[in-house]
């Protein structure tokens, strides 16, 4: 029964999640913020079009608003705990224990994302339902295949990550890294401008990317812009990816552990 | 238990060697800027051709100075460095390669870190590890009662680690890595930093559980006392080499009866001064240098206080103290025993 | 002491900082890459909007990118001068500051200069280009006036990072559980002053430009530059609002040191 031992690091780390209640509030804060943002800068955009790329203004709100939704299933934790167990020595602590050190670092981004995320995530889509006009999903298929692909989505964010995270067994100042890898992903996930708005060289880029299974993809199902076929294709490329960077991940991870250094001697 | 020893190895490594490489760069600001567009790597040996067979139940003792490579060699053993060449098989696995299975017989303690959570009180750390360990409950609270008794711990399992001071955290540290009942404990400096009360119970606690569950415990350190208390077999490690393995007690018999003074000048010593006291019967300079004087004395040929006083009439102390005997003594005599 | 010995002290810890991370050539080239991709990206959003729309309300494309360079270029200096300010936080919460308290030049002087981001190299070069591009695209005109104002603007705003991530770091001092989110969150507002301010609602310009005042950091001067006539009065407060922002930012530091030392750890 190894899944109770995973299970039981997830519980930590979501209790431990829980007790910081502030920056769950400053979280909520600043990503509030940061939708308005973007949300001003699609309102001086859409003057004078009530259509553009197939997105109404509602559709771009709602849009703006799930895809926030989903970036908050992730953890800033997950890269850096990383490194910085590295750096303080206490990665010695986890590689000795009778656990999947991938399978184990995915329980306790578990633990703390799903805490972060629901809380932070309620409050953000009730915001958005009541004051801005988000709408919900388009039908009830689209809402069950919302969910699962959600949960998808957050098992690449995760793999994604682990592997940013892995480039800390080679070098510890990974801070410049982390910031510019989370941009770069933000960007190709569609989370700043749905892909349907990228030139058509950029879009092709962005198709074969793991990335938009994160955003874009979940934020399409949900609005209900695919369905049937097409849905159940998106599910399995999102599906493909996770297989993909796991093991991806399981390979680099055997050959970061070659070349770790800890400190003391 | 000799035969056991040499037939069926617990631990056993063969030419055990770590090697790192590093950028060495001209020294100065701009050296290092100028090393950013070139400059060669050099090769560190951490440690080299290390080689011993250690058996179940053992007390084993590693010894060396700061860097001298313990620390590289443990973590080689308990798998979480690989080695550069030679190998380390321990229960007839490689523990770098079966992580999962090594991991569940090994017990673990750093003394510079933590291994549990900050945060939360230690029962729930402890909880977290039974899961980990999947240990059986009646196996579990066995252990904890156990750690009351000895370590007298039950008072701070409510209390979250980073309330703990020093010598309290080392006590959870150490239930902790003995908590689900392992084959063989690592411990690393697991008396560092601690007051003298705190170190004993320590000891005390170490004995226990080798003599009532047979763990098998290697015990790294630079600290004598400890290995004094506990272990009955010594390997000592010097710039990544292994120089001693043996009983414990030829090392205290032959090399370790002298006590050690030490005089901190204010100004450099005349070589007269100097030899008059390091003529005195039994007395041995260990290190003279600009403002040190270190000197080994054999109380059986002099008095520790005459030397004492003659170093204070003839040099200008500045700062005087007297010492058991450190890890650089042993290794000193040990490298002469070798060469003669 | 005499006056010269805190920017003595200052010097030779950013140079120990430069030295000690000159050692990892893979992480200063990786880490600059990152940046340089960073802003390549933040770019690129706006550049796909305009693909589309062709200006963003009144604004142009290479007016953007005055404005994205020149925003870009205090970033860079603050990672590279005062990075430290960012480990605040934790060493409030570890008890560290202790070892600083009673060094000469006072604890700020050593807190600041614990880090010294060299991947700022990479957003201070970039922006610096980003900006001179779309400067020459505008058909900007250099006077000796407008070269010193540029200078001038750029320290203003390197300042003015440094105020405001103080003020937010500071906070730590009399709130538990913060970690460093409203460090973070605060600072990614400045993501937002890369773009123009007018665009926004009122709400997020007035906080933008009085209580995060980021927009000082690169647009207002920008929009000096690029002769806008409904900002222009607003930005000749700057060197005000950077002074006041400074004043407060070590007063409210001082406070905290003060409450700091009290508590005792």
């Amino acid at each position: 029964m190894a899944i109770r031992a995973y299970a039981a690091l997830g519980v930590q780390r979501a209790q431990v999640a829980l007790t910081y209640r502030l920056s769950l509030a400053t979280g909520i804060l600043t990503g509030l913020v940061r939708i308005l943002v973007l949300y001003y800068i699609w309102r001086v955009v859409y003057q004078g079009e009530s259509v553009l790329q197939g997105f109404t203004l509602q559709e771009m709100t709602t849009y703006l608003f799930v895809s926030f939704v989903l970036r908050n299933f992730y953890s800033f934790q997950t890269e850096t705990s990383i490194s910085s167990k590295i750096r303080d020595g206490s990665v010695s602590f986890e590689l000795i224990k009778p656990l999947n050190y991938q399978m184990a670092r995915f329980a306790e981004s578990l633990g703390s994302v799903v805490v972060e995320g629901v809380l932070i995530g309620i409050v953000v889509a009730t915001v958005g339902w009541i004051a801005f006009g988000m709408s919900g999903p388009a039908t009830p298929v689209a809402a069950a295949a919302f969910v699962a692909s959600l949960v998808l989505s957050l098992m690449i964010n995760f793999a994604i990550c682990f592997l940013v995270g892995l480039v800390s067994f080679w070098s510890t100042s990974v801070f410049g890294i982390v910031n510019s890898k989370r941009l770069i992903v933000e960007f190709f996930s569609g989370a700043l401008v749905p892909l349907a708005f990228f030139p058509a060289w950029l879009r092709t880029i962005a198709q074969w990317l793991p990335f938009r299974g994160i955003v874009s993809t979940p934020v399409i199902i949900y609005l209900g812009q695919v369905s049937g076929e097409r849905m159940w294709a998106e599910l399995a490329v999102q599906a493909a990816w996770i297989v993909v960077m796991w093991l991806a991940g399981a390979a680099v991870w055997r050959l970061a552990t070659r070349r770790l250094e800890v400190n003391g001697g | 238990m000799h035969h056991d020893r040499v037939n069926s190895p617990l631990i056993e490594a063969e030419c055990l060697t770590k090697t790192y490489r590093v950028r060495r760069s001209k020294p100065g600001l701009v050296g290092a800027l100028r090393g950013l567009v070139s400059g060669a790597d050099q090769t560190v040996v951490a440690v080299e051709d290390v080689s011993f067979a250690i058996g179940p139940g053992e007390t084993v003792g590693y010894i060396g100075k700061n860097g001298a490579g313990k620390s590289t060699t443990i973590k080689m053993l308990t798998g979480i460095l690989v080695p550069t060449s030679g190998s380390v098989t321990v229960a007839g696995i490689e523990p770098s390669r079966n992580r999962t299975e090594n991991g569940k017989r090994i017990g673990v303690a750093f003394g510079q870190r933590t291994s549990l959570n900050w945060d939360i009180p230690v029962r729930e750390s402890f909880r977290l590890l039974r899961e980990i360990y999947r240990i059986p409950v009646d196996a579990f609270e066995r252990n904890v009662q156990m750690f009351n008794e000895v370590l007298g711990i039950e008072p701070l399992l409510g209390t979250p680690v980073r309330k703990l001071s020093l010598g309290q955290r080392m006590k959870c540290d150490l239930a902790a890595a003995f908590l689900h009942d392992p084959e063989i404990a690592y411990l690393d400096e697991p008396t560092i930093g601690l007051d003298v009360v705190a170190k004993d119970a320590v000891r005390a606690f170490i004995n226990h559980v080798n003599h009532e569950r047979g763990t098998t415990v290697i015990l790294a350190t630079h600290d004598l006392q400890d290995i004094e208390k506990i272990c009955n077999r010594a390997m000592i490690i010097d710039a990544g080499h292994l120089v001693y393995d043996g009983p414990l007690e030829q090392i205290f018999d032959r090399h370790a009866l002298h006590k050690e003074i030490r005089f901190d000048l204010r100004s450099e010593p005349s070589p007269q001064s100097v030899d008059t006291i390091t003529q005195m019967p039994g007395v041995e300079p260990l290190e003279v240098d600009g403002h040190l004087v270190l000197l080994a004395v054999d109380p059986a040929q002099s008095a520790t206080s005459d030397v004492a006083r003659a170093g204070l009439d003839l040099l200008d102390v500045a700062d005087l103290s007297l010492s058991d005997p450190g890890i650089e003594s042993v290794v000193k005599s040990i490298y002469e025993e070798k060469l003669s | 002491m005499d006056r010269t010995r805190p920017l003595r002290i200052y010097l030779l810890r950013v140079a120990q900082n430069v030295q000690a991370q000159a050692e990892y050539r893979l992480d200063f080239v990786i880490g600059n890459l990152a940046t340089v991709l960073r802003q390549a990206v933040g770019l690129a959003f706006v550049w796909v909007i305009f693909e589309r729309v062709g200006s963003l309300g009144s604004w142009t494309l290479a007016e953007v990118m005055v404005i994205y360079g020149l925003a870009g270029v205090p970033l860079g200096l603050f990672e590279l001068l005062f990075n430290g300010l960012w480990r605040i936080n934790g060493m409030i919460r570890l008890g560290e500051l202790d070892r600083f308290l009673h060094r000469p030049g006072g604890p700020l002087l050593y807190v600041m200069t614990t880090d010294s981001a060299l991947h700022g190299v990479g957003d201070l070069v970039t922006g610096l280009i980003i900006f001179a591009v779309g400067a020459a695209q505008v058909g900007l005109s250099w006077s000796l006036g407008s070269v010193l104002f540029t200078v001038g603007a750029i320290v203003c705003g390197t300042v003015l990072h440094f105020s405001i991530n103080l003020i937010s770091a500071s906070v730590s001092f009399w709130v538990v559980g913060l970690r460093s989110s409203l460090m973070y969150g605060v600072h990614s507002l400045s993501e937002f002053t890369k773009y123009p301010l007018t665009i926004y609602a009122n709400p997020i310009q007035l906080l933008l430009t009085w209580v995060v005042p980021f927009g000082f950091a690169g647009f207002y001067p920008a929009a000096i530059l690029l002769d806008r006539p409904e900002t222009t009065w607003i930005a000749t407060l700057l060197p005000l609002v950077t002074g006041a922002f400074f004043a407060v930012s070590l007063l409210i530091w001082r406070a905290g040191l003060r409450t700091y030392e009290s508590t005792g750890s």
